[in-house]
This record gives structure tokens, C-alpha cells and sequence, in this order.
């Protein structure tokens, strides 16, 4: 059963024996202010002379009390003997049955009736009807007041017969009878256990209602810490289908949620670490290269020898290769974060390639190289990420750069037709035989592997520019024409193309 | 002299640069902090060199008041490699990127290509050693006497010129000067350059081959 229709049942539950037990005690009080109205009706009647009418004249004492009431007040009259006023006899003779009396409004309130008894419950007026046995009994029981409500012919009412102090006299029990008024019914004992016993089970109905829901709310909160506790690998137990389930149910679906970028963040933090494990492995061997360089020309220096071009030119390489290694292994590290790492925006080409060859220049030059750019005479509009196409394109001439030697020559063209772009990076040293061009073609070219500077070194440098081609929608080609160069030489072409974009 | 103005707070860095401008004849004061930057008066230089990394003053900011006061080419100097930066360094007015680490030969060229000022030009005129170009009026000259060019080669000549040293690829030549009516194609091009080297004589060798893509004006000293 859902919480909602739950809940509701346990309010009901708790509320209706509260509402009936306020009831019981406002009916209760209510019939006690009655009884105590009505013994301080009667008494008051007494102190006002009733009591002497009645040790007086006990057999003619008792009836309406109006009758009463008008009779004390005309006083008693004269002489011994005479008779008192007369009590209207009750009507049906005596037994207490009957019609109610009508009539009379004059002083003392709703109508009643009073009838004085002895200590022995006998009264000495013959027209007295019978004290109720219900009252009677009670009166022999030892009780000081006894009441009981009354109902006849529609009308309800209330009647008290209770012990006063003058317990010698005629009025040692006085019964009054009171009709007219709200006499709110109050139950006997018997009504009253039954009615706690449904309170009491209706208490129960709702402690078994709601128990079970703070039990499952506990489970449910014990297994929450533990799910927690062991990174969300174990989930939460969600069979049902009322709100708490769905709570277990949304709480499992939020660990999955965390497992999954805890997951994600691993991985790239393992990334990053092996990203930085790589760069500092990668850099070592150059940077002794270098050092070794550096310690050879100091030897030479102290020795007071000239100093060799080729060392100097040494230490150049040594050092352009680890600054185009810093970069391609960033370039490499974005590549593999995936998509996200890639910001791309429409951007002329022209300046992006002349900055990727402007790099190579005093390379070209210690070689011996004649490295050439041609740019068209309007932008080249595609849309690239700048730092990653520079890269690219860097690389595409690195590796030109790097493979020729004096007298050879490296171009870069770009050009632009139609809807498309495409950059040519061409030499006419060695080539690449047709193993290493069919290796470059594959589809998959493992990083790990391109991290090593083989002697034919196409290394990590085509693997990014290939990666970035990819990662733009662009195509990166790579043939060795022999028409590009002469005998024995048949040169080498790298070409980028792809699509432009318009204005921006 | 070409007055160069530098903004690098490395001291070592700044320093080689300042030697290798200066060694190429070119007047360098070198500015170490960002806020002293941006009280500079970019006025009265030819050329900024702007490292973006700056103690007192963000580097991007000081491109802004160099650009604001003035339109005078500046180059950066970063060593960030994020996209993001060279886009917005381009965005707010920077001329070229260099990225650290460079060669001191690599910037000159550089800062040597943002000041490049036309092949020789005097009233209007371009002067190739001996030979005078008169691209407006469509004349060339040499110690007074016309050189006969037919349209073709003067228009390959003066497409050449303007591109002011560039290479231009045969094709963009064949594009723009060739008739394609008349057996315009790559081919004939190189006839025409041919003649066009012919008729300048000596100054023929300011029309240089460039492998792989076309031609260019150059001087051969």
C-alpha cells in the first residue's frame, strides 16, 4: 500500500479513540455539572423551608416542584391543623408513571419533581412513586448519589437520588426528577471497556501500519551507509512499489550515476599519469643526447679546439625534437581525451600553416634545406582547432625536415577549390618504401609504438597528425611519387584535405 | 632602425632576445612587468613582442591598450598551448603566435616578416636592381629604355611584385595572368616565365623557382 492511503489509516487510526475518548470526558463532565445542577436545585429548596415542609408534613411533602416552590412562598398558613396546601397528586397514582408534568414556570427552572425518603428508602407520602430500582440499588450499594437519564414519549431527561446530611428525617434521600435539556447519554462501564478495546485495536491497527514503514526506513538507511561506504558497488534492495521503494530505486540509480564518473575520473586520472610518465621517459634519451653534446663542445672549448658545426648542429636537433615532443605528446593527451578536448572554430588556414613552418625554418636551414611556403591570396576558411591542426601540420613538416638533406627541397602549399581545402607537404628526398607507406595508411596505428624514434621515424608525429586529421574530418594521405624528385630519389607527400566553411 | 618594443619578464629569455634583435639592427626596449607595460605609449614603436605570462598585469590586457592606442604589428610570445588562448589572442588584435620554445632565428624571421615593407617601392615605383616597374602605368624600364613585355609577362611580373616575395603556386599563376582561351595551363606558363627572364636579363634572376610550388620575386644578392 502506498505511504499516502498508510499514513491516512494511521491518522484514523490514532484519531478517532482520541476523538471518542475527548467526547466521553466532555459528555462525562457534562452530565456531572447536570447531577451537581440538580442536587443544588434540591438542596436549595431545602434551605429555602423544604426541609421544615417536609419533617413537618413529610406525608404530603413531594411532587412538581413549582408547586413547591409557589407553596413555600405563600408561606406556611396559620394554625396547627390546618392543611397545607395541597401538592397536586402525581398523576397515574403514584407509581411514578405517566406523563411528565406540564405547566409551571413559575420560579425553580425546567420542570421537576421531588420526593423526599427516609434512611430506609421509604416514603411517607402514599402518593409517591416508587424510587427506580436502578436508583434504588445503587442507594443500597453504598453509593451517595446515584443518577440516571431518563427518556420518554421523545423528551429526555434526568433523574438523582442522592443521601443528604438529615439522615434521621423523612428526607434523608431525595429524588429529583428533572425533564427538558440536552442530557448527553454517557456510556455504562461495559460500553466503555468495549469502547477501549476498539481503541486499543484500532492503536494497534495503526502501529501495525506504520511499524513496518519505519522498520524499511531503517533498512533502508543501513543499507544506504553501506552502499556508500563500498563505492556504491552494492545496491540497495528496492523491491516494492510504494515510495520507499521508488527511494531505494532512486537512490540505486544515483549511485550508478556515481560509479560511472568515478569510473570516468579514474580513468582519466590513470591518463594523466601515464601521459606524464611518458613525457618524462620520452624526453631522457634527447636530453642526453644533448647533454652529451653540450659535455663534447666543452672538452673542445677547454682544449682550445675550433668548434664543430656538426656538435652545434647536434645539440639544435636534440632540442627541436624535444620541444616538438613536449607538444605532440599534449597534442596526443587532448587527442585522447576525446572529442570534449577538441575546440573547434571556423579559422583561415593560411596563418596556422605559416606558423607551423616558420617553426622548421632554422632547422631547414642548419640542413641545408630549401623549405617554401605558398599561401593563397584569400583567407582559407575551415573549421579546425588551432593548437591541435598547428601541431599537425608541424609534424607533416617536421618530418619532411627530418628526412632530407642538403640540397633537397620541402614545400608547403595550400590551396583552395570549390568547397574544399587541401595542404600538400612535399619533398624530394628518399621517400618512404612501400612497407612504411602501407604502415602509415593503416587505420589503427598504435601510440605506444609511434613513441619510439625508429631510425625511419615516422614516430609520434604522424600518429597525432593522422589522429587530429581524424579527430577534424579531414584526410591525411601519404604517397611517395616518384615524380616529385629524381633517379633513386622519388620524394614524399603528405596531403590534407578537407571540407571549407563558409564566411564566419 | 626598426624600434622594437619587448614585454618578457624572464630575464634570461628577454635577454637573449634583446641580443639576437639587436644583433639583426634593431632598436629594443624591453619592458619586464605587466602594469609598467601598460603605461607604455605603443606610438612610438614599429613592432611589440608580448609574452602573455606577466607579473603586474595580464598579459591579454596589455594587448587590449597596445591595440586601443595603436595599430602596430604585435607578436606574442606564450608558452600555453591551449587553443583557446591563440584564439583570443587573435581575437583582440595579435598579429602572429609564437610558442615557447622557439629559435632565436624563428622570431627574427618573424618580427622581420611583420615589418617587411614593400619590395623597394619609391614614388609609386618598384625597383628590381636596374629594372623599374611602373605597375600603374604598365611600364618597365631600364636606364631610361622600355622593355617590351608582352601582356602576359607583364601581368606574371607585376602579379609576382605584389605578392612581395611570396611564392605563388603555378596554378594561382595560370588562374590570374593566362588567358585560359589561349593555351593557358601550367605548361605554357613556364614558357612564358622563360621569356619574361629573358627580356629582364640580369634582373631575370629576381624571378626565382620555387620546388614544389611556383615562383617568386626575390632579390638574388
Amino acid at each position: 500500500m502506498k505511504l499516502g492511503p498508510r499514513l491516512a489509516l494511521t491518522v484514523l487510526a490514532f484519531g478517532l479513540p482520541l476523538f471518542a475518548a475527548i467526547e466521553w470526558y466532555r459528555r462525562d463532565t457534562d452530565r456531572r455539572l447536570k447531577v451537581e445542577g440538580l442536587v443544588n436545585r434540591a438542596l436549595g429548596h431545602m434551605d429555602e423551608g423544604a426541609r421544615a415542609a417536609c419533617e413537618s408534613a413529610p406525608e404530603r411533602f413531594g411532587g412538581p416542584l413549582d408547586d413547591l416552590v409557589g407553596s413555600l412562598r405563600r408561606g406556611p398558613r396559620g394554625r396547627r391543623g390546618d392543611r397545607p396546601p395541597p401538592f397536586r397528586d402525581a398523576p397515574g397514582g403514584g407509581k411514578g408513571k405517566g406523563p411528565p408534568p406540564k405547566g409551571g414556570r413559575r420560579g425553580g427552572g425546567p420542570q421537576a419533581t421531588l420526593w423526599a425518603f427516609d434512611q430506609d428508602l421509604q416514603c411517607a407520602n402514599p402518593g409517591a412513586p416508587a424510587l427506580p430500582p436502578a436508583l434504588r440499588a445503587g442507594l443500597d450499594r453504598g453509593l451517595d448519589i446515584v443518577q440516571r437519564r431518563i427518556e420518554r414519549d421523545g423528551r429526555t431527561g434526568l433523574e438523582v437520588a442522592f443521601r443528604t446530611e438529615w439522615v434521621d428525617g423523612p428526607c434523608a434521600v431525595l429524588w429529583i426528577t428533572q425533564w427538558g435539556g440536552r442530557v448527553p447519554v454517557v456510556g455504562s462501564t461495559a460500553q466503555l471497556v468495549a469502547g477501549g478495546a476498539l481503541a486499543a485495536g484500532l492503536l494497534l491497527a495503526a502501529l501495525a501500519a506504520g511499524w513496518p514503514i519505519v522498520r524499511r526506513l531503517r533498512g533502508l538507511t543501513a543499507a544506504v551507509g553501506r552502499s556508500a561506504a563500498t563505492d556504491y558497488a552494492e545496491p540497495v534492495p528496492d523491491r516494492g512499489s510504494d515510495e520507499i521503494a521508488e527511494l531505494a530505486r532512486a537512490f540505486n540509480r544515483a549511485g550508478d550515476e556515481v560509479k560511472a564518473r568515478m569510473a570516468s575520473l579514474t580513468e582519466r586520472s590513470t591518463a594523466l599519469r601515464q601521459f606524464l610518465s611518458n613525457t618524462t621517459h620520452d624526453v631522457m634519451t634527447p636530453l642526453t643526447v644533448l647533454q652529451g653534446h653540450l659535455g663534447a663542445l666543452q672538452r673542445r672549448a677547454k682544449d682550445g679546439e675550433p668548434v664543430d658545426a656538426e656538435v652545434i648542429r647536434g645539440c639544435q636537433e636534440e632540442a627541436h625534437y624535444m620541444a616538438s615532443l613536449l607538444h605532440n605528446l599534449t597534442a596526443a593527451a587532448r587527442l585522447e581525451s576525446g572529442a570534449v578536448a577538441v575546440d573547434l572554430r571556423p579559422q583561415d588556414l593560411g596563418p596556422i600553416v605559416e606558423r607551423a613552418v616558420a617553426r622548421h625554418r632554422p632547422m631547414a636551414a642548419n640542413r641545408g634545406l630549401q623549405l617554401e611556403i605558398a599561401l593563397p591570396s584569400q583567407p582559407v576558411r575551415a573549421r579546425v582547432d588551432v593548437t591541435l591542426l598547428e601541431q599537425a601540420v608541424s609534424n607533416l613538416v617536421h618530418n619532411a625536415v627530418r628526412h632530407n638533406s642538403t640540397g633537397d627541397h620541402v614545400a608547403v602549399v595550400l590551396e583552395a577549390s570549390g568547397e574544399r581545402f587541401s595542404l600538400r607537404v612535399l619533398d624530394d628526398g628518399p621517400g618512404a618504401s612501400g612497407a612504411v607507406l602501407e604502415k602509415l595508411s593503416q587505420r589503427r596505428f598504435r601510440a605506444e609504438e609511434a613513441r619510439q624514434r625508429t631510425p625511419d621515424g615516422q614516430g609520434l608525429g604522424l600518429h597525432i597528425a593522422r589522429q587530429a586529421a581524424e579527430a577534424h574530418g579531414f584526410e591525411l594521405t601519404f604517397a611517395s611519387p616518384s615524380s616529385l624528385g629524381e633517379e633513386g630519389k622519388p620524394g614524399f607527400e603528405a596531403v590534407l584535405e578537407g571540407r571549407l566553411v563558409d564566411g564566419g | 632602425m626598426d624600434r622594437i618594443l619587448l614585454v618578457e619578464d624572464d630575464a634570461r629569455l628577454g635577454q637573449q632576445v634583446v641580443d639576437s634583435l639587436r644583433e639583426a639592427g634593431m632598436d629594443v626596449t624591453w619592458i619586464d612587468r605587466g602594469d609598467d607595460a601598460l603605461s607604455a605609449d605603443p606610438g612610438v614603436y614599429d613592432l611589440a613582442i608580448l609574452d602573455l605570462m606577466l607579473p603586474g598585469a595580464y598579459g591579454l590586457d596589455v594587448l587590449k591598450h597596445l591595440r586601443r592606442r595603436s595599430d602596430l604589428p604585435v607578436l606574442i610570445l606564450s608558452a600555453r598551448t591551449e587553443a583557446s588562448d591563440k584564439v583570443r589572442s587573435l581575437e583582440l588584435g595579435a598579429d602572429d603566435f609564437v610558442t615557447k620554445p622557439f629559435w632565436p632565428e624563428e622570431l627574427l624571421a618573424r618580427v622581420q616578416a611583420r615589418l617587411r615593407r614593400p619590395t623597394l617601392v619609391r614614388d609609386g615605383t618598384h625597383a628590381l636592381g636596374g629594372v623599374t616597374l611602373d605597375l600603374d602605368g604598365r611600364r618597365a624600364l631600364r636606364d631610361g629604355h622600355t622593355i617590351e613585355f608582352t601582356r602576359v609577362e607583364f601581368d606574371l611580373l607585376a602579379y609576382l611584385v605584389k605578392q612581395n616575395g611570396a611564392a605563388v603556386t603555378r596554378q594561382e599563376l595560370v588562374d590570374h595572368c593566362l588567358d585560359p582561351e589561349r593555351d593557358g595551363s601550367v605548361r605554357t606558363l613556364d614558357v612564358h616565365v622563360s621569356r619574361l627572364r629573358k627580356k629582364l636579363g640580369d634582373e631575370g634572376a629576381w624571378v626565382k623557382t620555387v620546388w614544389g610550388i611556383g615562383y617568386r620575386i626575390e632579390d638574388p644578392a
